[in-house]
Order: C-alpha cells, then sequence, then structure tokens
C-alpha cells in the first residue's frame, strides 16, 4: 500500500491533508519538521512525500539535501507545499530535487490529491535526482 | 628783491616780469603784497616781520608757494630768500622758481603712483577672493560625503576627494598620478574581477559607453576594492569628462551602499516572510472548506453548504488581495527580474486561451482569437510579464462582461511596436471615472457594483509591470457599450540588448 509522509508545522494543514488522503485510500504519516522528516523516512521510506519548505528547526531544504544524499531516497517523489512564492525558492527547491511545487494558497486542495494520483498511480514519474 | 620795510620791488629781473605777466614799467610799482593770493600774505609778510627783526643770515626756502599772475590766475612756486643789505637799507632777495611743470609731472606721477595702487589693491583682492574660491572649491569637494575621483585621458588619478580615499583606505597623495586600475578593483555582483576595458572608468575615457550609473536597486551592482583587499558594494555614475568634443578625462562619483543592501535584504526577508505568514491561514482554512464541500467528513444540509460556499468566496477574496498586495511591493522593491526571451504571439494567445477557458466557460462568454490566420510573430520580452498583463485583460473583460457576450483578443505589429488588445462588450467604464481607472484600489462604480469581490489592484499591477518592460497600457471605453485594452509593447527591448547578443554569438 502507498504510503504518504507529509512534513508540515501546521496541524491544520496536515489534518486537511490526511483527510483527503485517507479518503483515497492512500496510508498516511506526518513529520513537523525536516530533522523528524528524515528520522520517519530512515524508519520506513514512504512512496511520496508531501513537504513544507519554512518550517521550525529544520526546513524542507534540509531534507532535499538529506534525499539527494541517500541513493535508496533519491527516487522518492516530492512535492513541494509551501506559501512562498518567489521564482528563487521555487527554482532553488526544483534545483534541489522537488518534483513539484504548490504555492498552498493558490490551489484546491483536490489539485495536490490528484498530482499526488499522477505520481503513484504511475501516470507521471518522478524525474532522477543528480 | 623787495623793500624789507615798504615790500616795495626795488631790483628784479626780467624772468619774474614775464612769469607774472607784467612789463618791467608795471611791476616797478608792484609790491609783495601785490603777487601773492590774498590766503597767503599772513606767511609772506611774517617772514619779512622775521627778517627784518634782525634773524641775519637765515635762507628761507619756501617751497610750493602759490602766486598770481597779473591775469589773477595762481601757479606755483619755489621760493628761496635771504636778507641782503644795500646802501643802508635792507631788502629780501627772493629767487623765484616756476615749479608747474614739476608740480604737474609730480602730479601725474602720484596719479600713477595712485593708480597703480588701486590696481594692485585690486588684484590682492582678486588673489583673495580666487584664494577663497579655490579653497572653496577645495572645501566643497572634501566634504562631499560621496567618493569623487577624477583621472586625466591617460587614465591618472589626478583627484580623490576624502570621502573616495576613506572609502577606498587611500590617501590622495598616495594615488594622484597613478592609473587608477593600480589602486582599486572592480568585482561584479557574483565577485569576479571586471576587466579593465570593461570598467565604467575606461568605458567613460574610450567614449563607448558616455555614462555609467547603477543605483542600491538595480540589478547590476560593482563592488570597489579596498587597499585591504577588502570589498564594498557602491553606487556610482561615472561620466567623461569633456572640453569641446574631446574626452579629457572621466569623473567617478560612488558611495558605499552596504547599508542600503542591508535594508534592502532586510525588507525583501520581510517582505517574504509576511507573505508565508498571511498566506498559510488562509490556505489552511482554503483547504478545510474544501475538504468540507467534498463531503469526506459528512454531507451538509443546504443552507450549511450555502454558508459554507459564502465563507470560501470570501477566503478567496482574502488570499487573491494577499496576493495582489504582495505583487505591488515585490514590484515596487524591483525584485522581480526581467528575464528576456523570445516570445511567440500565436503561442501566447493559444496558452492564454487554455488557461482562461474555465473561467469564460462558467460565465457563458465566448473568447475569439482574432489573431489573423493565427499567424505567427515574435517578440523579445519577459514571458510572465507579458502573459500576466494580458491574463488581467482577459480576466477584467470575462468578468464585466454579461453570458452570452464575447471577448475578443488580437495583435498586430506596427512598426517596430508590437499592439495587443483585448475587447469586450460589457459594462464599459464611465467616462468620469475613466482617468483613475489604473489607480490603486480604485474600481469603477459600475464594476463594484456588479462585482463585490475585487481589489482594485489588477489593471494598477498590469500598469507596472507594462512600466517593467517599456511597454505601454491604454483603454478605450463607453458605458454599457464595453472596453477595448491595449498593450503596447516594443518587438525588441532595446538595440543594445541586440548588439550584446551578436558579441555572444
Amino acid at each position: 500500500m502507498n504510503s504518504i509522509l507529509i512534513v508540515e508545522d501546521e496541524d491544520f494543514l496536515i489534518r486537511a491533508l490526511e483527510d483527503n488522503l485517507t479518503a483515497e485510500g492512500y496510508m498516511v504519516d506526518f513529520a513537523i519538521n525536516g530533522e523528524e522528516a528524515v528520522a520517519k523516512i530512515g524508519k520506513k521510506k514512504p512512496s511520496l512525500i508531501l513537504l513544507d519548505i519554512l518550517m521550525p528547526k529544520s526546513d524542507g531544504f534540509y531534507v532535499l539535501g538529506e534525499l539527494k544524499k541517500n541513493p535508496e531516497w533519491k527516487l522518492i517523489p516530492v512535492i513541494v507545499l509551501s506559501n512562498l512564492g518567489e521564482d528563487t525558492m521555487i527554482k532553488q527547491a526544483l534545483e534541489m530535487g522537488a518534483d513539484d511545487y504548490f504555492v498552498k494558497s493558490q490551489h484546491p486542495i483536490q489539485e495536490v490529491i490528484e498530482k499526488v494520483k499522477d505520481y503513484l498511480e504511475g501516470r507521471k514519474a518522478a524525474k532522477s535526482r543528480p | 628783491m623787495a623793500d624789507l620795510a615798504t615790500k616795495k620791488f626795488y631790483i628784479f629781473n626780467q624772468a619774474i616780469c614775464k612769469m607774472l605777466g607784467y612789463s618791467r614799467k608795471e611791476f616797478e610799482k608792484l609790491g609783495v603784497r601785490d603777487i601773492h593770493p590774498e590766503k597767503d600774505l599772513p606767511y609772506v609778510l611774517g617772514q619779512f616781520e622775521r627778517q627784518s627783526k634782525g634773524a641775519i643770515g637765515e635762507n628761507i626756502l619756501a617751497e610750493n608757494m602759490p602766486v598770481k599772475r597779473k591775469d589773477g590766475s595762481i601757479f606755483y612756486t619755489n621760493i628761496s630768500a635771504s636778507r641782503v643789505k644795500l646802501a643802508k637799507r635792507m631788502y629780501l632777495m627772493g629767487i623765484f622758481r616756476d615749479i608747474t611743470e614739476q608740480r604737474r609731472i609730480n602730479k601725474n606721477l602720484e596719479d600713477a603712483k595712485v593708480a597703480a595702487r588701486n590696481v594692485l589693491e585690486d588684484l590682492q583682492v582678486e588673489k583673495k577672493s580666487l584664494a577663497y574660491a579655490k579653497a572653496k572649491d577645495e572645501a566643497l569637494l572634501a566634504s562631499i560625503g560621496d567618493g569623487v575621483v577624477a583621472t586625466n585621458q591617460a587614465g591618472k588619478i589626478v583627484l580623490m576627494n576624502k570621502a573616495a580615499g576613506r572609502m577606498l583606505g587611500w590617501s590622495a597623495k598616495q594615488v594622484t598620478g597613478r592609473l587608477f586600475v593600480e589602486v582599486w578593483q572592480v568585482l561584479d555582483e557574483k565577485g569576479n574581477l571586471v576587466p579593465e576595458a570593461k570598467r565604467p572608468v575606461t568605458l567613460a575615457l574610450t567614449g563607448k559607453i558616455t555614462t555609467t550609473t547603477t543605483t542600491t536597486t538595480t540589478g547590476s551592482g560593482y563592488f570597489y576594492t579596498r587597499k585591504d583587499g577588502t570589498k564594498f558594494p557602491v553606487a556610482l555614475t561615472v561620466t567623461p569628462v569633456l572640453v569641446g568634443n574631446k574626452i579629457i578625462g572621466a569623473i567617478d562619483v560612488f558611495r558605499d551602499i552596504t547599508r542600503e543592501k542591508e535594508i534592502e535584504k532586510l525588507r525583501l526577508d520581510f517582505l517574504s516572510l509576511a507573505s508565508h505568514q498571511l498566506r498559510t491561514p488562509l490556505s489552511g482554512t482554503k483547504w478545510l472548506i474544501e475538504t468540507i464541500q467534498r463531503g469526506i467528513i459528512g454531507e451538509l444540509n443546504p443552507k450549511q453548504k450555502e454558508y459554507i460556499n459564502s465563507i470560501y468566496q470570501i477566503n478567496e477574496r482574502m488570499i487573491r488581495l494577499v496576493s495582489d498586495m504582495l505583487d505591488v511591493l515585490m514590484l515596487e522593491s524591483g525584485v522581480t527580474a526581467i528575464k528576456k526571451q523570445e516570445v511567440s504571439v500565436s503561442k501566447i494567445f493559444e496558452e492564454l486561451l487554455l488557461m482562461m477557458e474555465p473561467a469564460s466557460r462558467d460565465k457563458g462568454i465566448m473568447l475569439c482569437n482574432l489573431l489573423k490566420n493565427h499567424k505567427s510573430f515574435f517578440l523579445e520580452t519577459d514571458l510572465q510579464i507579458l502573459r500576466s498583463i494580458l491574463e488581467c485583460f482577459v480576466s477584467n473583460a470575462i468578468n464585466y462582461s454579461q453570458s452570452g457576450q464575447k471577448v475578443f483578443l488580437d495583435a498586430k505589429e506596427e512598426s517596430d511596436l508590437v499592439v495587443f488588445s483585448v475587447k469586450d462588450s460589457g459594462i464599459g467604464i464611465p467616462k468620469e471615472e475613466q482617468k483613475s481607472i489604473f489607480e490603486r484600489f480604485y474600481r469603477a462604480s459600475n464594476a463594484k457594483a456588479l462585482r463585490p469581490t475585487g481589489t482594485g489592484l489588477g489593471l494598477n499591477i498590469a500598469k507596472m509591470l507594462a512600466e517593467k518592460i517599456n511597454a505601454k497600457v491604454s483603454f478605450e471605453s463607453q458605458k454599457n457599450k464595453g472596453s477595448i485594452f491595449y498593450l503596447c509593447i516594443p518587438k525588441r527591448s532595446s538595440r543594445g540588448v541586440k548588439e550584446k547578443e551578436k558579441i555572444k554569438n
């Protein structure tokens, strides 16, 4: 069964994502900062990661960096969900290996769920990280 | 010779007669009183008195004595007189020397002296004021807060003011006469050394570029190096010094903008943080409402559904407002970098139609592409900015039209311009409100009535964006008939860019 790791520090966003993904039949786990996320990935490799950027302690870029280092993690699809809308941020995240970037307030949650399905049902392949 | 007692003349020569304009006959009858002006008589008679009282052998020398001619005119003489005893009578013998000529010469000499003195004084005053002016200029130059370095045609430093010295870590003495390239280095914003041929001063001296100006916000910033090798960011203006049409040197005026850069960074960090902090709760509300609307967590009754939909719309409006306001702030702070690229007009129309299709379908409005045979032409501009402006035009056209109406998109080439147009048959803009339509937060009265949720920022942003790419926005509109919005955009951003491209290739 596909499992999804939500990395997000805002409780209400975790809940919204969790409810929708569970309704689609996915298994969902969450982490509230970068360090916790890396620890959880280490214990159990998820099928896909939904990743926030700005979080306390260690941010989303840290997670992207860790994923890149580990050959086993390289191919996990990562969709960044952030409210940082600057071009430079988006570019940096994509360069660091994110597969997609959503500015949260500008996309309905349904779009995010559809994107998750695209990756997990093989309609879209995650790009390989260098 | 005059009788000491009677003061009558006794013996005299021809010369004195001639000098005074008398004949000998006439002169015989005259005395001392007749040849001196009234005011000098007391002195003259006083001398006679003293001589008669027996101060013997004393020679009188009266210089500049006025003497009266027969015709009453006055001239000046030097008289030397002495007492003479002749046949037991005492006389005073006077020798008169006409000094008119001498006086004239003296006077001329004196005048010349005075004149010379005046000239000298004037010169000294002039010299003082020149020295003052020079000191003032030097003080001015020295006290200018910006650094000023001037070079001659050969690139040797002829002047460096205090501020420049302080910033660069050199004293004027150490660098005067040295080539500017030996004194400090220029680095670009990435920290790479700018080669001599491309340094602003070189460009000015060779006449390749007349004036180089960089400011705090312009993209291409420069760094200068100090004597100790450290660097600091500068805003500069470099200008050639021209005499006639000839370049005789260059002036570099610069200042340290470390502080401004820091403030700019703080401002950007703040904007970034604000945008994040404002969006986070809004996106939470959005997604939670969407989750309720999907019915995952149970069905709502119709009234609850209606309210939830309203709350959703309000939240969407808030999201739009925050996003638009942040766009404005970003635009104003100059962060939005311009990325020029070849843009196909037909392709951008296709994308636009595809993107706006859901919105137009919802409202029952047909989008029509009038581009001739969909034939394409190209222009060089920032695709993202162009797209944003056209999106704004099209979404306004859709928002302010009624179901069943059409919106027309077109583009035409006009010499070196491309003119985009978006035409609708909607509510139009009332004439008296047309002048305000690009103002921030301004919304026409009929637009507010039809669609209360607009932010009043769309056209304001479109206008600012257009300025960024040297384009112009304009419109024609009639109330209840519709509007047509234009975007005039240069095909090539500037000749300079084109040439740069050539060099690259």
